[in-house]
């Protein structure tokens, strides 16, 4: 592994690569920012006024090199839009984004890792295929009909949970989980048969180890040999899967935090891009590029946990 | 409070069932009408709580809310309600933030205005006094009611009023709504003159605090001088502010200081849910207590759990129509030959056999019903496929490019299939349609900023004229079709300088039949909004003027709370 301080730099370098790529692809949207601001047939007068405040007459890069000096001071500005500075907008809702993303992961993990055992012990069974047809459907289903399904079934037929609405935790941990379970649901099926394929896979691979032959064969039961054998060497694919899939998830939010009305980046990020708030959405991809290359790093420090040789092969 | 404890004091439990044709058809025109930004409002319209015998699948009837509530129920104080709204706003300032039917609700709790309706569309003063003019219209006298005073405790006098107009001058966005307004003189504490730059007889319907009149909403001056007031709004309503968690929920509660008998309510709570699917869905599961809707086939469907006692149905008037909003700034749209063929080929029947609205909406040719004082004939065009065939092809053969448009709309599934219905009937007549759904914050982006060719609209129309006046004038912000004449302007002006309204009627007449021959608009009928409740919400279709006589509670999807009350 790569000592902090690298590490630290190329997050540095991410963060200017991405900030900068959010910052030129915003201005280069079709329309005039100041436009969308007044309405098509504002004065002059008031376009100058509000080109003046938002510095749009600026270069490009002038003006991205202005929000970056703001910003290592911890200025991320303020929406034009809402006028709230984009900090304590933020510190709102990362929470609510950030637990959405956790449970979903758990979801999506503790549903992948008994799919991939039953498959990976006895493969080409009939459990094995069963389990094969779930997650093609799990795959093939779109993630806003499972939300809208959840709703319709869990929400106002049977009544278990809130249709919509976010509770805090610091409210009611019980309430807290009772407003994410069904978000977290629709958001963490999705990558379930990603991750029980891939666990599958390694599992098989891990079980023609030799250590496993050599534990099966001083008589452990097959589920000793799983959970204390086999089952960590062959969770690196499955780790680094869930890191990376981490992204693709965050994107998820924007479409299941409408759905279920939760106040979180996700949806904060979209109410940025569609009105065209650059300062909102510098602020919201700042934060959610930071968390991804977060998360990555641990991920990379988890591989050295599930598996010795990394550790040690990172210290020689 | 949610649902289940209004039926528990019913005596009700189960959640209504939720079918497959109320789960698409909540998609529906809720969400149509709910990307309507901007326009103006319907003083002829009056509210009405609809009954309807049991196992009835007609049209529903109209009748008056007193006829439908027990007489002997008396109001009571206390209990609190959840409304689901359609979408969030970016702030509660109501000079500066733009709001759609869900801030106005919101507002409504918060704030009062200057002047509002009658239940015949009249309008009347309602925090003023009086609002007077001289004999030619060109200086106003408003007069305020002594003692009444912000949830700051601020008073509301003509000073007060004076810094609302003066906020509102200074907004980019909404100075045009007071572009003849020429200067403010404080008389005394409680009387304030305005004297206006050309006659303006119709200025208290500017005051009336709704879409396209937020001018009329009076603020506390302490929130005016806030830069960030527009998050904690100060006003005069009968709820006041208690906190806001942006794309979460809005919280009042009871202002026990009004200048009206309070609320009956202890608090409201507002969620923004903007999924449509998702807002019905918290309202079957009693999870808000209050939804607004304009979709007429799940009006229908509400009706008729109304009739088995389940839940009540406050139906508003017809107010903005729907339409197609045609960008008459962007080819091929800049010709009027391409506006009419499009509105040629829209079968108005087969749009109302889809959206279950036949014998609900009326068809239009034009801003106004006919059954509207201001309506007059035009040369709006008939359904004509043949000749829209023939327009286009003229088109073609002179242009040598073929017709191809974007047509925009929201992202039910349900809109977009309302809009493949139009793309299939242009297409009949050599139209391409390309169909863009988008979520309703950014049409409305690219509304106003001009980025549209066709898109699915409201907001324009249904009440006085001159609340459109911004819509159809060449010199204002909000000429959002990019339509306008110098002969339609000259009329605008006019109408607006009369003050009889016959004389009105006749500029009006002017402008309908220049909009008739140039078809920025395809009217698609009239629109309605009903508002749900559990049976347990009463006064919905109550709230009361000053006076003591009945006010217009529902203006399009914009309603008031102030006397609305929870069975004990």
């Amino acid at each position: 592994m790569r000592p902090l301080g690298v590490r630290l730099l190329r997050l540095v370098a991410v963060l200017l690569a991405v900030t900068a790529a959010s910052f030129a692809m915003i201005s280069l949207l079709p329309g005039d920012m100041v436009t969308t601001v007044l309405g098509a047939n504002a004065t002059e007068d008031d376009r100058a006024a509000v080109r003046a405040e938002l510095r749009l007459d600026d270069p490009l890069p002038v003006r991205y090199a202005r929000w970056v000096g703001d910003a290592v001071t911890g200025d991320l500005g303020q929406s034009y839009r809402t006028r709230q500075p984009i900090a304590e907008a933020l510190g709102e809702r990362l929470g609510v984004t950030l637990q959405l993303v956790v449970l979903s992961q758990l979801i999506a993990l503790a549903l992948a890792v008994p799919m991939a055992i039953f498959g990976a012990l006895r493969p080409g069974s009939w459990l094995d295929r069963a389990i094969s047809a779930v997650q093609l459907g799990l795959i093939a289903t779109p993630g806003y009909l499972v939300a809208i399904a959840l709703i319709a079934v869990f929400a106002v037929q049977l009544g278990w949970f809130d249709t919509t609405g976010y509770v805090p935790l610091s409210e009611s941990p019980f309430g807290n989980l009772k407003s994410l379970l069904l978000p977290a649901l629709a958001l963490g099926l999705e990558p379930v048969a990603l991750y029980a394929r891939v666990l599958r896979t390694d599992l098989i691979n891990t079980f023609d180890q030799d250590f496993v032959w050599f534990a099966r064969a001083k008589g452990n039961p097959t589920k000793r040999i799983v959970l204390r054998h086999a089952l960590r060497p062959s969770s690196i694919g499955v780790v680094t899967l869930a890191g990376i899939t981490l992204g693709r998830m965050i994107g998820g939010t924007v479409l299941v935090e409408s759905i279920f009305a939760l106040p979180g980046l996700g949806r904060f990020t979209i109410d940025a891009i569609s009105n065209r708030d650059f300062m909102a959405l510098q602020g919201a991809v700042v934060v959610l590029t930071v968390g991804f290359v977060i998360v990555n790093f641990a991920v990379d420090l988890l591989h050295g946990v599930i598996d010795p040789r990394i550790r040690s092969a990172a210290a020689r | 409070m949610g649902r289940s404890h209004v039926r528990s004091t019913a005596g009700t439990s189960s959640p209504a069932p939720l079918s497959r044709r109320r789960l698409i058809g909540l998609a529906g025109l809720a969400a149509l009408a709910s990307i309507a930004a901007c326009g103006g409002n319907d003083p002829n319209a009056a509210t009405t709580t609809v009954a309807m015998a049991p196992g009835t699948t007609e049209a529903p009837v109209f009748t008056n809310p007193s006829t439908t509530v027990d007489p002997s129920l008396n109001p009571v104080s206390g209990g609190s309600l959840i409304v689901g709204l359609d979408a969030e706003s970016p702030g509660y300032h109501p000079h500066v933030d733009p709001w759609g039917n869900g801030g106005h609700v919101v507002a409504k709790a918060i704030f009062d205005s200057l002047a509002s309706y009658d239940a015949a569309g009249k309008v009347v003063p309602y925090l003023a006094e009086s609002i007077e003019a001289n004999a030619d219209a060109t200086v106003w006298t408003i007069t305020l009611r002594d003692g009444i005073e912000f949830h700051n405790g601020e008073a509301l006098d003509a000073e007060a009023v004076r810094l609302n107009f003066a906020a509102v001058q200074a907004s980019p966005a909404y100075s045009s709504q007071l572009q003849l307004l020429a200067s403010m003189t404080v008389v005394d504490p409680l009387t304030l003159e305005l004297t206006m730059s050309a006659p303006w007889s119709t200025f208290p319907n500017s005051l009336t605090g709704d879409i396209g009149t937020q001018v009329g909403y009076m603020a506390a001056p302490a929130m005016l001088a806030d830069p960030q007031g527009g998050r904690a709004p100060i006003g005069t309503g009968p709820f006041k502010f208690v906190e806001w968690v942006p794309d979460d929920h809005l919280t009042v509660e009871r202002f026990d200081g009004y200048w009206q008998a309070p609320a009956w309510l202890d608090t409201v709570e507002f969620r923004p849910i903007p999924d449509s699917t998702s807002r019905k869905a918290a309202f079957d599961a009693g999870d808000i207590d209050v939804y607004y809707t304009a979709d007429t086939s799940d009006i229908t469907a509400y009706l008729e759990q109304q009739a088995a006692g389940d839940l009540t149905v406050t139906i508003g008037a017809p107010s903005e129509p729907d339409m197609v909003m045609l960008n008459t700034r962007k080819a091929p749209l800049d010709d009027v030959r391409v506006r009419r063929a499009l509105a040629m080929s829209v079968d108005i029947d087969r749009l109302y056999d889809y959206l279950d609205a036949t014998g609900v909406k009326q068809k239009l040719t034009g801003p106004y019903a006919a059954s509207s004082f201001w309506f007059a004939e035009s040369n709006y065009p008939e359904y004509d496929p043949a000749g829209a065939k023939a327009l286009i092809d003229e088109y073609v053969a002179e242009k040598g490019t073929p017709v191809e448009i974007e047509f925009a709309g929201g992202q039910d599934p349900f809109i977009t299939s309302y809009q493949e219905l139009f793309q299939s009937m242009w297409a009949e007549i050599g139209v391409t349609a390309n169909i863009v759904s988008r979520a309703q914050g950014e049409n409305i982006a690219a509304v106003i900023a001009g980025e549209y060719q066709v898109i699915l609209w409201g907001g324009v129309g249904g009440g006085d004229p001159d609340a459109d006046y911004g819509d159809f004038h060449s010199g204002t912000g909000l000429n959002l079709a990019g339509f306008s004449t110098p002969e339609m302007d000259a009329a605008l002006d006019e109408g607006r300088r009369l003050t009889d309204p016959e004389a009105r009627k006749e500029q009006y007449a002017i402008v309908q039949q220049i909009l008739g021959e140039n078809v920025p608009y395809i009217w698609t009928g009239t629109n309605q909004f009903a508002v749900i409740t559990p049976p347990t919400v009463l006064g919905m279709g109550g709230f009361l003027l000053p006076d003591g006589s009945a006010g217009q509670s529902i203006t399009g999807g914009r309603f008031f709370l102030k006397d609305v009350w929870l069975l004990q």
